[in-house]
This record gives structure tokens, C-alpha cells and sequence, in this order.
């Protein structure tokens, strides 16, 4: 009997796994009414109930309507055509490590980790994608891209202005630090607010070719990569107005540079798949990401605030960590290892999430957009 | 069928790695969100009320598109895909080429796969001729040392000449398709997928399109085409699938569906 068992389960695995969306579990029912007779088959029933969960098909869910359907009927010809004692039992969802669950998370993760790396592995078609986005906006126009450079320049002189005014804070610290701060935050947030729409954005291409969805997100980051190029132009000029010397710990930037845009791939990635699916979600993260320009010591310094606030607005503040990290070695400043530490530990714990919600949600994009 | 396989085993490079493609009662429904069940906020308030909005499946909509679909297509196989508007045809090419993934039931498909739906896809009007062949073989799959080896013979193919260097947009919809053609045509791909004969261009130019097909067909293992003409899949195919909303009426040989599909 065991061994019945023991077979049985093996093929439910195996069925559960291939047909999980689809709940052909009636099957199984079946299976053990042709593997087992008289007493026998309620016992076999019994025990693989009791090993794995069986739902009688009434308590049955998380399947669609279709399929759902589709077995009741299965389930209820039999009934019908044969005067069978067994009870009808459908498998739905399997609990225990060593179940198709988990396998399946197995699989999705493992789906999602081939993914990005087949991304990576092209980054020919990343990099070529991401500068002709750029090129575009070169094209007939005489400075391109550096208009937003331009305007971003204009900007963070009358802020620097105005606010160093208010605030009367001195130029030599203020300046340098609003235009470091202002570079990197439209890096931030356009890198987010286009990450929500990198997939909506690229539908004509996933709908065509089998190309790895990471890519598009890769693009998004990129291309703001490249913009970001361009705005940093503006930081030496400031330094050069304020006569501010450039340190040589300003080179610790680029490793939080890459921690950053670790980071911002997570979000992108998952912010992306859940805006394909809720398109009024672009607006509400346009929203947060404006409460949080302002909430970051961004246009104002943290030293100005009174010192409970600052634990509050500061250490809690995970955008700030991640500001810090690239600002603070630009202006000469140390980073402190707590902004380190969180932005590291964001990077580890966000990537786990995103690699599993990306795994699990891969396949249904394509039918999203 | 004979001939196809000396062919391939002839043109073909990659002939030790066999493609197949095994598809096991693989659906696809598409679920059709209208811009309300589309909303978060709806979602929220669904979940807060606690209950369905209606009783058929959250509200929600399902098409579907193909149905329980059984078959295997190994080396060789040129497949011809018949059926009427709306029988399914694009949503099994995109099945075939790993776009979508079946909502129900298992499509394994191993092999490389070049899709030829839409050649235009990627061409940046404002780019010139030669930024974009380089762009569409990207994107196509090819690397940059591939298509820099190809580039010149790409051009000649295309008899653009200077125009090569010109953006894209000045181009005469005839000169576009066959820079488009002339780059999408390069790749050799195991397992090939297009919608309908890519034909273009003038008289001239038709007859030279038609023996670069005949070439890349020839090197790819399987082929999978879907197309509304007889002549067609009469010359090209040795299987024909024969699609009706979304479920299989018949497979089997040219001449069989043909004479069964569009009467004797």
C-alpha cells in the first residue's frame, strides 16, 4: 500500500507541477481509484489526504473560474456514471517543503535568476537601447541632453539662492551640497518614475521578441546613467564658483554609485511589474516620490534640524542612506557605515524579494500589457 | 521532406544540436481587465469589503485564446498554420516564440528562436541605414563582431547605396521594408517564426528576396508559418496545422488540410 502511496505521490508531484495553473488534480482522484481497490482505496486516499491537503472540490480555490469549472464537471460525470464509493478529492494547494509549492517557488526563482543573468549577458542590446534613447534626444537639436542640464544648472542656482538665503546657511557648503544633492535625486527619481513604465514602454518590443524582460529595466537605469553623465557636468562648476577643493575621497562615490543603482534595479523591477498590471500606479509613486524629495535632506541641510527630528527625518530615512552614500565622499564628508549598512542590507533584501515576485509574476506579464 | 533534410544537413551549422518543440495541452487565456478592474484603488476596495464583485471570477473577463493544443514539431518540420481571422495564428506564433507563456498545460521548446513577425521592429526613423542594421541585429539577437562582418553584404543586398548614411525617415517605404528585410534575413536561427512570406520590393528585387527566404528557410531546423495562401503552404510546407478557435481541426499533411480548408 505504501508503495501505491509512494508512487501515486511521486506522479502528483510531477502533475501538480506541470499543471498547477491549469487544476487537472482530478486526475488524481482517478489515479488512485485505478491503482487501488475496495478498502484499500479509501485508505490510500485517507493517507495521502492526510499527507498532503486535499480540498473536496467545493472547498476547492485559487483556481480560475474556467478550470474550476471544467473539473467540477469532470468530477461530476463520474459521480453519475458510476455508483463509486470513493470520494472525489481534488488537490489544490500542497503544503510541506518537499511539495510542488515549494518547487515551484523553486522554479520561479531559478526562472527569474536565468532571466536577469541572460539580461546581463546582453548587454550589447541594454547599452545600444539605452544610447539610442539618448541619441534621440540629440538629434536635431543642438545641445541634446544638455538641456536638461542646463535647465538643472539654472535650478539649483535659484534654489541655492533663495533657500541660502532663508536658511542663511553659507554658499561655500550650501551650494555644492544642493547641486550634488539635486543631480543625484533626478537620477533617483527619474530612474523610479520611468522604471514604472519601462515595461509598458517596451510592450511592442516583449510582445515581438522573446528578449529578456530584465533588459528593459536595465535600459531604463542606463539611460538615466548617461543623463546623469551629463548633470554631473554642473558639480565641478559649482565647486569651481565656490572655491571648494575636490577631495580624493570623492572617488568612494562610485562604489555607492553601484550600490545605488543596485538598488534602484530592485525597485525599478518590481515597481515595473506591478505598474503593468495597476496602471494608475505611476501617479501615486509621482506623489511619493515628491513627499519624499522634500522629506530628504535634499534642498535643506541636515544640520539645521533640531536633534529629535533628525533621527526621525535622517536615520530612518532610507533615501537618505542612499543619497549619503554617493553625496557625502563628493563633498568631502565621511560616509557614516550605518548609511552603508542600509543601503547594503536594502540591496540583499530587496534583490530576494524582487528575484521571487519576479519569478512568480514572469510568465503573466506578456498577458498584462 | 527528403530533399528539405539533405538540404539542411548541407546549409545548416548547427546541426548537432536538435531543435524540438513538444507542447502538451497548453492554453492561453487572456484575462481582459477594463480600465476600472485595472485600478488599485478597485482592488483595495474589493479587499476591504471582503467579498467578489460579482460572482463570475472577480468580474474579470477571459478569453481564450488557444485551447488544449497537443503536438511536437522536431527537425525538419516546415509547418504551415491555417485557419481564419481570429483562430489564434498570432497567439501561437508568440506561444512558439517564448513571448507568451501558456496559461495552462506545458509548451517546452528547445532550439534557438528567431521571430519575423513584425521585420520593423526596432528602426529608429531618425537613425541612419547603418545605425540601424546594427540596432534591429541586436535586437535580433546577433552580436556586434557578427553584424560588422555582415554589414557590407547587408548593404549590397539592400542596393540603398549612399543612402546607407542617410536617416531612415527619408527613406521611400519600399527602401525601408528592404533594409528591414536585408537585416532580418541574416540570422540563423534553429527554430524559425514568421507571419506570412516575407515578400518585397519591386519586380527585381522580389526574385532576389525570394532565394534569400529559400536560403534562411533552408538553414533553420524547424519553420512554423502562418499564412492564408494555398499556393504557399502547398510549396513550402510539410505539415499543416489547421486552427479553429483556438483548437486544433487537423494536422496532418499539405494536401489533406489544403483540399480540406480551402476545397479541392
Amino acid at each position: 500500500m505504501i508503495e501505491k502511496v509512494q508512487v501515486i505521490r511521486q506522479e502528483l508531484y510531477f502533475r501538480a507541477l506541470a499543471h498547477l495553473n491549469c487544476s487537472t488534480q482530478a486526475l488524481f482522484s482517478e489515479r488512485i481509484a485505478q491503482a487501488c481497490h475496495g478498502s484499500e482505496r479509501t485508505e490510500c486516499a485517507r493517507t495521502i489526504r492526510n499527507r498532503f491537503r486535499l480540498y473536496a472540490p467545493s472547498q476547492q480555490r485559487g483556481h480560475s473560474t474556467w478550470s474550476r469549472s471544467r473539473d467540477r464537471k469532470k468530477l461530476e460525470t463520474r459521480r453519475d456514471g458510476k455508483s463509486d464509493t470513493t470520494p472525489s478529492y481534488t488537490i489544490t494547494i500542497i503544503d510541506c517543503f518537499d511539495n510542488p509549492v515549494f518547487r515551484m517557488l523553486n522554479n520561479s526563482i531559478t526562472a527569474a535568476v536565468a532571466d536577469i543573468a541572460t539580461a546581463v549577458k546582453r548587454y550589447s542590446l541594454v547599452g545600444m537601447l539605452g544610447w539610442q534613447d539618448v541619441r534621440q534626444r540629440y538629434r536635431r537639436s543642438a545641445v541634446g541632453p544638455f538641456w536638461l542640464t542646463i535647465s538643472m544648472g539654472v535650478m539649483i542656482g535659484t534654489i541655492g539662492l533663495v533657500f541660502g538665503q532663508i536658511f542663511n546657511s553659507p554658499m561655500k557648503e550650501f551650494l555644492p551640497f544642493l547641486a550634488a544633492g539635486m543631480i543625484f535625486w533626478s537620477f533617483i527619481s527619474t530612474c523610479v518614475l520611468e522604471g514604472c513604465t519601462s515595461l509598458i514602454a517596451a510592450e511592442s518590443i516583449i510582445k515581438q521578441l522573446p528578449i529578456p524582460l530584465f533588459v528593459h529595466i536595465l535600459r531604463t537605469i542606463w539611460r538615466n546613467t548617461l543623463i546623469l553623465a551629463h548633470n554631473i557636468v554642473i558639480f565641478p562648476l559649482v565647486l569651481l564658483a565656490v572655491q571648494k577643493p575636490l577631495g580624493l575621497e570623492a572617488l568612494l562615490s562610485i562604489p555607492g554609485f553601484a550600490l545605488l543603482a543596485l538598488n534602484l534595479a530592485w525597485i525599478s523591477l518590481i515597481l515595473s511589474l506591478l505598474c503593468a498590471r495597476y496602471r494608475d500606479l505611476p501617479q501615486i509613486i509621482a506623489s511619493v516620490l515628491q513627499i519624499a524629495f522634500y522629506l530628504t535632506p535634499i534642498m535643506w541641510l541636515p544640520s539645521l534640524l533640531p536633534g529629535r527630528a533628525g533621527t526621525y527625518l535622517l536615520d530612518l530615512n532610507p533615501i537618505y542612506h542612499l543619497v549619503q552614500i554617493v553625496r557625502a565622499p563628493l563633498l568631502g564628508q565621511d560616509v557614516s557605515t550605518v548609511s552603508w549598512c542600509v543601503a547594503g542590507g536594502m540591496a540583499l533584501f530587496g534583490w530576494c524579494i524582487a528575484i521571487i515576485i519576479y519569478g512568480l509574476y514572469k510568465r503573466r506579464i506578456a498577458y498584462w500589457l | 521532406m527528403a530533399s528539405i533534410n539533405v538540404a539542411l544537413l548541407i546549409g545548416s551549422k548547427k546541426k548537432t544540436i536538435m531543435a524540438s518543440i513538444e507542447f502538451h495541452n497548453a492554453c492561453v487565456d487572456f484575462p481582459i481587465y477594463n480600465a476600472s478592474a485595472r485600478s488599485l484603488k478597485k482592488r483595495l476596495i474589493q479587499v476591504a469589503t471582503g467579498g467578489k464583485l460579482s460572482a463570475n471570477d472577480q468580474g474579470r473577463v477571459i478569453v481564450r485564446a488557444l485551447e488544449d493544443l497537443t503536438f511536437s514539431l522536431n527537425d525538419g518540420d516546415r509547418v504551415g498554420l491555417l485557419g481564419h481571422n481570429g483562430a489564434g495564428k498570432s497567439t501561437l506564433l508568440r506561444l512558439l516564440s517564448g513571448v507568451y507563456a501558456p496559461s495552462a498545460g506545458t509548451a517546452s521548446i528547445s532550439g534557438e528562436v528567431a521571430s519575423l513577425i513584425d521585420i520593423s521592429l526596432g528602426i529608429d526613423p531618425e537613425a541612419s541605414g547603418r545605425e540601424n542594421i546594427f540596432m534591429r541585429g541586436i535586437l535580433l539577437g546577433m552580436t556586434k563582431n557578427d553584424i560588422a562582418e555582415k554589414l557590407e553584404e547587408i548593404i549590397e543586398f539592400s542596393e540603398l547605396g549612399d543612402f546607407i548614411d542617410m536617416p531612415v525617415r527619408t527613406y521611400s517605404s519600399g527602401m525601408h521594408l528592404r533594409l528591414a528585410f536585408a537585416v532580418s534575413t541574416t540570422i540563423r536561427p534553429e527554430i524559425l517564426i514568421m507571419d506570412e512570406w516575407l515578400s518585397v520590393g519591386d519586380e527585381g528585387f522580389k526574385h532576389k528576396a525570394e532565394a534569400r527566404m529559400n536560403e534562411l528557410v533552408e538553414a533553420t531546423s524547424i519553420l512554423v508559418i502562418a499564412s492564408h495562401s494555398r499556393d504557399l503552404v502547398m510549396h513550402t510546407c510539410n505539415r499543416v496545422i489547421w486552427l479553429e478557435h483556438g483548437r486544433i481541426k487537423m494536422d496532418a499533411d499539405p494536401e489533406t488540410v489544403t483540399r480540406a480548408y480551402f476545397g479541392n
